[in-house]
């Protein structure tokens, strides 16, 4: 028997598909009987989204440094400053996403002289706070809130202790 | 290691302060990109700027090195284990107290990092400005006016800065809010990772805090903000510390002491039993339950009992049980009544 699709070969491979309502019988030489298999495999992978259904288009390539899209894709790291030009299209929203949606730095500059970061606020030492406003309660009267601060301090002594 | 060791603020709780700047000379493509001549050239540039002052930093080709001093390296927090990955061309340059270091050709040409003892980031920023300022002049270094010092991996654009603080948080593990409190984290752009930092799981309670986000954020707006959250972390750690103490009692003072026993009679350590008991040593040493020998001894023994440093010690490679044998005898040792 002939190859149902070639015409050529003789056919060692009998297909049946279902495709909706269709019942179809072929006679398939090995080959065509792959490339055919190799076919609904794409289409299918396409339709869950797997598969690009658009042919591939060349990949981008850095002139400096010659970083291709895909290296970049596949690695995440980027060749050379250049890079960040010709594959500004593919990192940007990667840097918005990495960087909680910033675009534009804010920091420093190169060269900068000496840069002065105010020190952290001084922690405040507890005790002495619940201590003035224990004095403060007691001085307003206000013995239940002073109570509490009572407490509170002991509760911090004996922490401490 | 003496800002490790020295008393330092919080450092009952917060270990280490860290600050690395992440920066790419403009004229040579980044590392994974670099030839040969380009690797040399990178090396001897930054050898130049910082070696030639008598500043008494000191350039160390991590190829000299054999993989135990490498590893050795990792666990004392000098270097990252991404530089170890690299080490056939790869370069340190490193202050003798280790507060200082600047890792030529990890992912970027350089990581420059400087480290304080206990909750100190603002110290560690300036100290880490220093020699970036000679390495990266204005003109030299890649830059960008929108997207800020530009690295190897874009997500790091902007400051180029990762500020950590190494910090111990039994109570909170013990207590299983450590993940309520990633969740946490992440909302303001932090995120808590492992003893060695990405990837690495948090042997021992010790975990490290440091900003996810390097751009649309200044410098001082990183540091305000870690420093707050290392703050209330610090707060939170105490207060769950005291819990543990008031409702477990003396089941949770048993566990301490029991671990404070096994450290001070065990034949064999093996490396994650020994950070668990340490951990929980030093919670004990905090909540005044066990005196340590010396003040530094439990801290001393964390930078110096790991794998590699074990074997430092040893002046040979070992194998695992006799490590293990060997770090039980040294806590032994260290933890001895004098």
């Amino acid at each position: 028997m002939i190859c149902d699709h070639c015409g050529d070969n003789n056919a060692t491979v009998h297909v049946v598909r279902h495709i909706g309502d269709k019942h179809e019988e072929l006679n398939l030489c090995r080959a065509c009987a792959a490339k055919l298999q190799h076919e609904m495999l794409q289409s299918a992978l396409g339709n869950i989204g797997l598969v690009s259904s658009t042919p591939p288009v060349p990949s981008l390539t850095c002139p400096t440094c010659h970083m291709t899209a895909d290296e970049f894709k596949r690695t995440g790291r980027l060749g050379c400053t250049d890079c960040y030009r010709v594959f500004s299209s593919m990192i940007l929203p990667l840097v918005r996403r990495a960087q909680n949606g910033a675009a534009a730095h804010t920091g420093t500059r190169p060269g900068d002289g000496k840069v002065t970061v105010s020190p952290a606020p001084a922690r405040s030492d507890p005790r002495a706070e619940l201590e003035k406003k224990l004095a403060e309660a007691i001085a307003s009267e206000a013995y239940e809130e002073a109570a509490v601060l009572r407490d509170k301090i002991r509760a911090l002594d004996k922490k401490e202790g | 290691m003496k800002w490790f060791l020295q008393d330092a603020p919080e450092n009952s709780i917060v270990l280490s302060s860290r600050v690395r700047l992440a920066r790419n000379w403009r004229d040579m493509p980044f590392p994974q990109r670099m030839d040969d001549g380009q690797i040399a050239a990178c090396c001897n540039r930054a050898r130049e700027v910082l070696c030639s002052d008598n500043t008494q930093l000191q350039y160390v080709a991590l190829s000299s090195l054999s993989p135990i001093d490498r590893q050795a390296l990792v666990e004392r927090h000098v270097i990252s284990p991404a530089l170890v990955e690299s080490a056939e061309r790869a370069a340190l340059i490193v202050s003798p107290d280790e507060d200082l270091s600047v890792m030529v050709l990890e992912e970027d040409h350089l990581r420059i990092q400087a480290f304080e003892g206990g909750m100190q980031l603002e110290k560690a920023y300036q100290a880490a400005r220093v020699p970036e300022g000679k390495l990266c002049p204005a003109g030299m270094v890649a830059f960008d006016d929108k997207l800020g010092y530009l690295t190897a991996c874009p997500t790091n654009v902007g400051t180029g800065m990762r500020a950590s603080l190494l910090m111990h948080l039994p109570g909170l593990t013990l207590s299983g809010q450590i993940e309520a409190l990633q969740r946490a984290l992440s909302k303001i752009g932090l995120t808590v990772r492992g003893l060695y930092g990405e990837g690495s799981t948090a042997a021992g309670h010790f975990y490290q805090i440091s900003n996810q986000v390097t751009l649309g954020l200044s410098e001082e707006d990183i540091l305000a903000t870690l420093s707050q959250a290392g703050h209330e972390v610090l707060d939170l750690e105490r207060q769950a510390r005291q819990s543990l103490k008031e409702n477990k009692g003396l089941a949770f003072e048993d566990q301490l002491m029991r671990s404070v026993g096994i450290l001070q009679q065990a034949r064999m350590l093996s490396s994650a039993e020994f950070m668990q008991l340490l951990s929980m040593a030093m919670l004990a040493a905090d909540l005044k339950l066990y005196t340590p020998p010396q003040q530094d001894t439990l801290r001393r023994l964390m930078l110096t009992c790991q794998a590699a440093g074990i074997q430092k010690t040893a002046g040979k490679p070992l194998d695992e049980t006799a490590r293990d044998a060997l770090r039980a005898k040294i806590v032994r040792e260290a933890l001895a009544h004098k």
